[in-house]
């Protein structure tokens, strides 16, 4: 182990955690033991983003390469005082700087991560915390911000424009973000470290995809418009479901619409015989959905980089995305590989144009994979990460 | 050794709660076996009432679990502004059963014990150390209590390098002397300036500066806005305190109205 000790902070870890920043932070993880660097993960004992309840076992577990440290999670009581408080921020009221702090303790807290950390911080190299929006890197990244990189995921929210996170961003050691729009983003929000980088995700490519056996599998016959992730209002997709089934009724939808994921289960009256819920899969086919699917639809304007995106291009498989995400509209103009919507009518169109043109569905298709191959492979970003971490780690090793 | 740290802390943003972080880390990174206790929710150990008489008795209380106290003084921990002679007799009294005190404050001048006060001498007198912000609050406290020199240390701020001391650093010069009564005279200008500002029309208030963000609403303009203004306002009035509590369901009600759902995404 000869290129130095380093911790990654998420604030979920586990197979079986559905998030981006999630599935960036496990995977970095993995490809830096992979290099050589010895790697710590130090997390909470939550599977939920829901419910923020311990539903792992806390304490010290292997995960492959990987030591990875649970700590518990300690969830208030929600008030009234809680929810109207984020309201008011979701609503982009002002609110107080006590206040912001209250709405930070109030999600959750992890503090016997902060008590281990304030003992045994000095034994990393470099702390990587992610995302910006929680207790432990709002807390945490305050013990030792000279070997602190946060990689923020952020999002243009309201959350984000409150001055409780402003230290994170600008008082870190560095600052990682997946995309130039996020990066701009970052920059428009306040102070920056002078070391921050565009690093860019890793995605995986398969090696191969079972196109037929999925089809056969889950009994799909007809063409369809894939959704996978999280099925929630702020990802789009309820804006989505409503839009989709309008399409339908106006008899102008020539695929059905298929999600895989986590989230509430369809409502009864959108359960029409063209939306199916696959649920959660598994990383095989969860890459067999997206080689499937005639198109890849991404609703959500709150993306920092937008990994389902790119496993749809690796797969072969154009995107239809919200036009409002800059982050996605960054991704669609420089590879060629998506179209975006900026509203319910050219979603629908969107679809219909992709639909009835296979051979410039595959095109588009063709290009983004291109893309995702020369900008997002794993070694590409490692080498990345790997440049950010010796500028972090070269004061003290 | 068991160490108390009193203080605001992380993840509170600002230059106290990092002075609070940074002398937990020096007691831990010494071996000691440390609990924080802050004023309000944060990653302390517990959170407990530090204002006045209520902050005195938990103190107290703690004194025969711990062989050492760090006490961070600040407005509010323990003593606040306008009860200062309350609340620094309770507080040297809740440090007699102590056996090591350490006491840390950021700006003397700030503190609501005027230097040179008998309060202050006795409190300071007390500790077993004193650590302060800069080399003029040390100056400050060794002209104005009889503490002895070597049980002061300055801190400097987390993450700013510390200026190397100058010469006649340590015994106060006469350039000291006199950089002490002027921040002891500043000190009592504050204190009466807060005395003054507290009394209810005694003092015109600031204008409000304009706040940042969307334009605030234009007054009503019809007899019936008028109305519906000042009933507003006087439901707000009547709840006080427990107005979000309140009017919080709502407002949720309203922005339901307006098409808004969904609580924080990741």
């Amino acid at each position: 182990m000869g290129e130095g000790r380093i911790a990654f902070v998420p604030v979920r870890y586990g197979d079986d955690v559905v998030g981006g920043s999630e599935a960036v932070v496990r995977e970095a993880a993995l490809g830096l033991a992979a290099r050589g660097w010895e790697v710590d993960v130090l997390t909470s004992c939550a599977k939920s983003h829901y419910t923020w309840s311990n539903e792992y076992p806390a304490g010290v577990s292997r995960s492959g390469a990987l030591t990875v440290r649970r700590f518990p999670t300690v969830v208030p009581q929600h008030s009234r005082r809680f929810g109207s408080l984020t309201l008011r921020i979701q609503a982009g009221e002002e609110v107080s700087a006590a206040e912001e702090v209250e709405w930070v303790n109030g999600l959750f807290r992890v503090p016997e991560m902060f008590h281990w950390l304030v003992a045994h911080a000095g034994d990393y190299d470099a702390l990587v915390f992610s995302p910006y929006l929680f207790w432990p890197a709002v807390a945490c990244s305050a013990i030792a911000p000279e070997r602190s990189v946060v990689m923020p995921c952020l999002h243009d929210e309201p959350y984000a424009h409150l001055g409780v996170y402003q230290p994170l961003l600008a008082e870190s050691a560095s600052v990682w973000f997946l995309s130039e729009p996020e990066h701009q983003l970052g920059h428009r929000l306040g102070g920056l470290p002078p070391h921050h980088v565009v690093t860019g995700a890793g995605v995986d490519v398969p090696a191969d995809y079972d196109v037929e056996g999925f089809r056969a599998r889950y009994g799909l016959t007809r063409p369809f418009v894939l959704y996978a992730g999280r099925r929630e209002e702020g990802k789009g997709w309820d804006w989505l479901l409503r839009a989709y089934t309008r399409a339908v009724e106006r008899d102008r939808m020539p695929l059905d619409l298929v999600t895989i994921g986590v989230g509430p289960p369809l409502a009864a009256d959108f359960a029409t015989d063209r939306v199916v819920d696959l649920g959660f899969l598994d990383d095989r086919e969860r890459d067999n959905a997206f080689a499937a699917a005639a198109v890849y639809v991404q609703p959500s304007r709150n993306e920092s980089f937008s990994r389902t995106v790119m496993e749809a291009w690796l797969a072969g498989t154009p995107v239809v995305a919200s036009a409002a995400s800059d982050v996605v509209t960054w991704h669609c103009e420089r590879s060629g590989g998506g179209l975006t919507f900026g509203d319910e009518i050219e979603l629908e169109e969107c679809l219909v144009a992709l639909g009835g043109d296979p051979d410039g569905a595959a095109a588009m298709a063709a290009a983004g994979r291109e893309y995702v191959l020369g900008n997002y492979s794993w070694p590409t970003v490692l080498d990345r990460m790997e440049a950010g971490l010796r500028v972090v780690c070269a004061p003290s090793s | 050794m068991r160490a108390l740290v009193v203080g605001d802390y992380p993840p509170s943003p600002g230059a106290g709660p990092r002075r609070t972080l940074a002398a937990v880390r020096r007691l831990v990174d010494a071996g000691h076996d440390v609990t924080v206790v802050s004023p309000q929710t944060s990653a302390a150990h517990h959170a407990r009432p530090l204002a006045g008489l209520r902050g005195a008795v938990v103190l107290a209380a703690s004194a025969p679990r711990f062989d050492e106290l760090v006490l961070r003084l600040a407005p509010g921990i323990p003593v606040r502004p306008l009860w200062e002679v309350v609340d620094g007799a309770a507080l040297i009294a809740a440090l007699l059963p102590w056996r090591r005190v350490t006491l840390e404050v950021d700006d003397l001048a700030a503190f609501p014990l005027l230097p040179g006060g008998r309060l202050s001498r006795v409190l300071f007198g007390r500790a077993d150390a004193v650590v302060v912000a800069g080399d003029d609050d040390r100056r400050l406290l060794l002209a104005t209590t009889d503490v002895a020199p070597e049980r002061v240390t300055v801190a400097p701020p987390p993450g700013l390098p510390r200026p190397p001391p100058g010469p006649g650093a340590g015994e106060p010069s006469p350039a000291a002397d006199a950089l002490a009564t002027r921040l002891v005279l500043m000190s009592r200008v504050r204190a009466a300036s807060a005395l003054v500002k507290a009394v209810p029309g005694a003092w015109p208030p600031p204008p409000d500066p304009e706040p940042p963000g969307p334009p605030k609403p234009p007054p009503p303009t019809t007899a019936a806005g008028w109305a519906v203004y000042l009933v507003k306002k006087a439901v707000r009035t009547a709840l006080g305190p427990y107005a979000d509590e309140v009017l919080g369901p709502v407002f949720k009600a309203r922005l339901a109205v307006r098409g808004w759902r969904g609580g924080p995404q990741v």
